[in-house]
């Protein structure tokens, strides 16, 4: 049994991570590290290595060397990796055919959790309005909330999101904002990373800016005091068109 | 995993797969085939058992026989359990709920079976309807039926709970949906039967060998007997789940591409 508590365990922890698809480096020497109680934004341009980097900190992809860890083991390596960690990721969805509440069952049953947890999420999410409606047929911000919902559904102490803000409309925004604060504040560690440069400015307390390799990783006040989120990512995204 | 955790994730997949309107339609084409096939079969073994050239258990046997299709139908709805979820990226999720393979694949493999003894048993009652009534105006009844029967009814619900988990690691194994339902139909209709009625001593080997000799098809005389069948259809089943597994070790959880 891991001591969550103990030594001030980091949420996740990426050290040296290299993944190549043949020729071509995706992730070069990847290390930063992600503290519980804070948010940390994951910026970069388009084929940054984003989404494959969330895939190797969840035990989807090998990286070719270096590791990724969430509380101090490989993610499958934990017992119940849903009690540990939640995940909105393009990697993961839901299955289109069934309901919500269908979906969360399932899980449930897959991981050991208690059924409660199903109205639990739901609601935590409000989500409940379509809970008995096909997951196929609802909107992309329904079907955002429903793998929001999915992500809770262990109760973490870590999430990772990729892109959660899709499809989300102003109220929805506000609510994941509010939400990841308060999820933060209770001692929760947030990996989120988007393409939303203001979204992240105004929730992130940290950021990691990637492109193939990590630009800048501290706390997001020492960009914003030397100069615009929005400058540096544009002066990275030229740097990646070279 | 606990004995508890284990059968709330039975019961989980076995849900989701009455939910799936799939299945439902892959039951009853299967049923219709199986309708068709045996009434086919009948009509051909009425003749004879007027003539008395085959007694009315061989004329059963041969109609209810027909009902051996369910071991491709069963496996179909198997694929899908583990095809569609990749496809779909449920796996991923799936993997992250229960990170382990081999339990993953045990539970959906078990899951499948128990599908498939359902559609064995639909398959079988049904064949064995419809070939009592084409056969009993020509003095075929269940009455003059010998244990042999029964035996071949048993070993229909067997293919059937052997194609639900043949279907599921093969799933696990190929990945892409669409190309695991083709070519599993392929495979079970054209080339295996092909195979083993142009190379009877190596198609006895083959999963096909196996279960002509689980129903004893007459078609392939150089069959194996039940037991050797059944010990056959095992052993298919442990090299694809040790295959399977190492796969998915191999490329972990990511979808189908």
């Amino acid at each position: 049994m891991i001591d969550l508590e103990a030594d001030g365990a980091l949420a996740i922890s990426v050290r040296g991570v290299n993944v190549s698809f043949g020729e071509t480096t995706v992730l070069d020497d990847v290390t930063f590290e992600v503290a519980p109680g804070t948010i940390t934004g994951l910026v970069g341009p388009n084929g940054a290595g984003k989404s494959t980097l969330t895939q190797v900190i969840l035990g989807l992809r090998r990286p070719d060397s270096g590791s990724a860890t969430v509380f101090g083991r490989s993610l499958p390596d934990h017992p119940d990796p849903m009690r540990l960690l939640g995940v909105v990721t393009d990697a993961v969805n839901a299955d289109p055919a069934i309901t919500p509440r269908a979906f969360l069952r399932y899980l449930c049953a897959w991981a050991g959790l208690p059924y409660k947890r199903v109205d639990a999420v739901l609601a935590s999410t409000a989500a409940e309005g379509y809970r008995d409606k096909r997951i196929g047929s609802l909107s992309t911000g329904m079907r955002q909330r429903v793998m929001l919902a999915s992500a809770l559904l262990g109760e973490p102490r870590c999430l990772v999101l990729d892109e959660p803000h899709n499809g989300l409309d102003p109220d929805g925004m506000r609510w994941l904002r509010g939400f990841m604060r308060q999820f933060s504040e209770a001692g929760g560690a947030i990996l989120v990373a988007s393409h939303l440069l203001a979204e992240i400015n105004q929730s992130a307390d940290h950021i990691v800016m990637l492109n193939r390799s990590v630009r800048f990783a501290g706390p997001l006040a020492d960009i914003t005091s030397t100069e615009a989120l929005e400058d540096m990512f544009q002066s990275l995204v030229s740097e990646g068109a070279l | 995993m606990t004995p508890k955790r284990f059968a709330a994730a039975l019961g989980a997949e076995l849900h989701l797969a009455v939910f799936r309107r799939m299945n439902a339609g892959v039951l009853l084409v299967n049923l219709a085939l199986v309708a068709i096939a045996v009434y086919g079969m009948a009509n051909e073994a009425r003749g004879d058992l007027k003539s008395h050239v085959i007694g009315a258990d061989t004329a059963l046997r041969e109609c209810v026989g027909q009902a051996f299709v369910v071991a491709l139908f069963a496996s179909l709805c198997g694929a899908q359990m583990v095809t569609r979820q990749l496809r779909d990226r449920v796996s991923s999720l799936l993997y992250l709920a229960r990170p382990s393979w081999p339990q993953i694949l045990s539970v959906k493999a078990l899951a499948a079976a128990i599908l498939g003894v359902v559609f064995g048993l639909f398959s079988t009652a049904l064949a064995m309807a419809v070939a009592y009534a084409a056969l009993s105006p020509a003095g075929g009844s269940l009455g003059s039926a010998s244990s042999r029967l029964w035996w071949l009814a048993a070993g229909i619900v067997l293919l059937g709970a052997f194609g639900g988990a043949w279907g599921v690691l093969l799933g696990a194994l190929i990945r892409k949906h669409a190309l695991t339902l083709a070519g599993l139909v392929v495979w079970s209709v054209g080339l295996e039967g092909g195979l083993i009625a142009l190379l009877p001593a190596v198609g006895r080997w083959l999963p096909g060998g196996a279960q002509a000799a689980i129903v004893a098809d007459p078609d392939l005389p150089d069959r194996l007997g039940p037991v050797g069948g059944v010990t056959l259809l095992v052993g298919w089943l442990v090299a694809a789940a040790v295959l399977a597994v190492l796969s998915l070790r191999r490329r972990p959880a990511l979808a189908a591409g």
